[in-house]
């Protein structure tokens, strides 16, 4: 038993290798803290009252430019996502992207404006409308207005 | 070995921040259960067919289950009866391209053992 134990503290006794791995692993962590802390996330959680609201934001005049889809569970009457695409898929109707996107340390799902193509992954989204539950359970912003990207 | 644990914290932490930040504003309920996603998209369908003022007059129906994420509908809109087989994984409707997500079938396919 005892030199099962010491056959394998004896493999695994490579400090310069845990040198390297663990510089990596510093640097994987570090790109990560940095990839989910970059951009952010704003939520107006319900209507404001009367016509315009001249202390909220400026993007707040897009929130109210579509039709909310009624076949989702509505969380917030509006939100804005600034943050980089993570992956983006198409459908099921053929003018239809949904992207991921990485901000404020949430992950959200943005569904584009019908027939706006998806951006490439790894650039600047920030998007404006209602915020909804999508059907995976994930948070899901229903794009009335792309501000960049 | 100082260092091998150092690059197991490391990777840990990095675990842990990708696995937080992708629940952290899930639905803490997961998923509704199919047959209740399937139930509220052959409700909304039946509006979108009939209307809002139907009443009495339409109705539907789950008849099965073929395969995940498949569940087969009975829609009655007035007289019209038809049977649909409805994907709750890509079930929408669109005021572009109508409703998304579902297929008419034939209605005795309840009698081709597909009932639960």
């Amino acid at each position: 038993m005892r030199t099962a134990l010491g056959r394998i503290r004896l493999a695994l006794d490579r400090p310069r290798l845990w040198r390297v791995t663990a510089i990596l692993a510093g640097l994987l962590f570090c790109i990560l803290l940095v990839g989910a802390a970059q951009g952010s996330v704003e939520v107006i959680s319900r209507h404001p009252v009367g016509a315009s609201n001249p202390r909220g934001p400026s993007w707040e005049r897009w929130c109210g430019a579509g039709v909310v889809r009624e076949d989702r569970l509505r969380l917030a009457y509006c939100a804005r996502v600034d943050g980089i695409v993570l992956a983006s898929t198409r459908g099921p109707s053929p003018v239809e992207h949904h992207v991921a996107v990485i901000g404020g340390f949430h992950l959200t799902i943005v569904r584009l404006p019908d027939g706006r193509p998806a951006p490439a992954v790894g650039t600047r989204l920030v998007a404006v409308g209602p915020l909804v539950r999508a059907r995976d359970g994930q948070r899901e912003v229903q794009a009335f207005r792309v501000l960049h990207g | 070995m100082r260092w091998l644990a150092v690059t197991l914290a490391l990777l840990g932490a990095s675990v842990a921040l990708v696995a937080g930040i992708y629940l952290r504003d899930r639905d803490t309920s997961w998923r509704p259960p199919e047959r209740a996603t399937a139930d509220f998209d052959a409700q909304w369908l039946l509006l979108y067919l009939a209307g809002p003022a139907c009443g009495n007059r339409c109705g539907y129906r789950l008849l099965g289950h073929p395969q995940t994420n498949h569940w087969l509908a009975w829609i009655n809109d007035r007289s019209r009866t038809q049977c649909v087989d409805i994907n709750v994984g890509a079930f929408q409707i669109t005021t572009a391209h109508g409703v998304l997500g579902v297929t008419r079938i034939p209605c005795d396919a309840r009698a081709a053992g597909f009932d639960e």
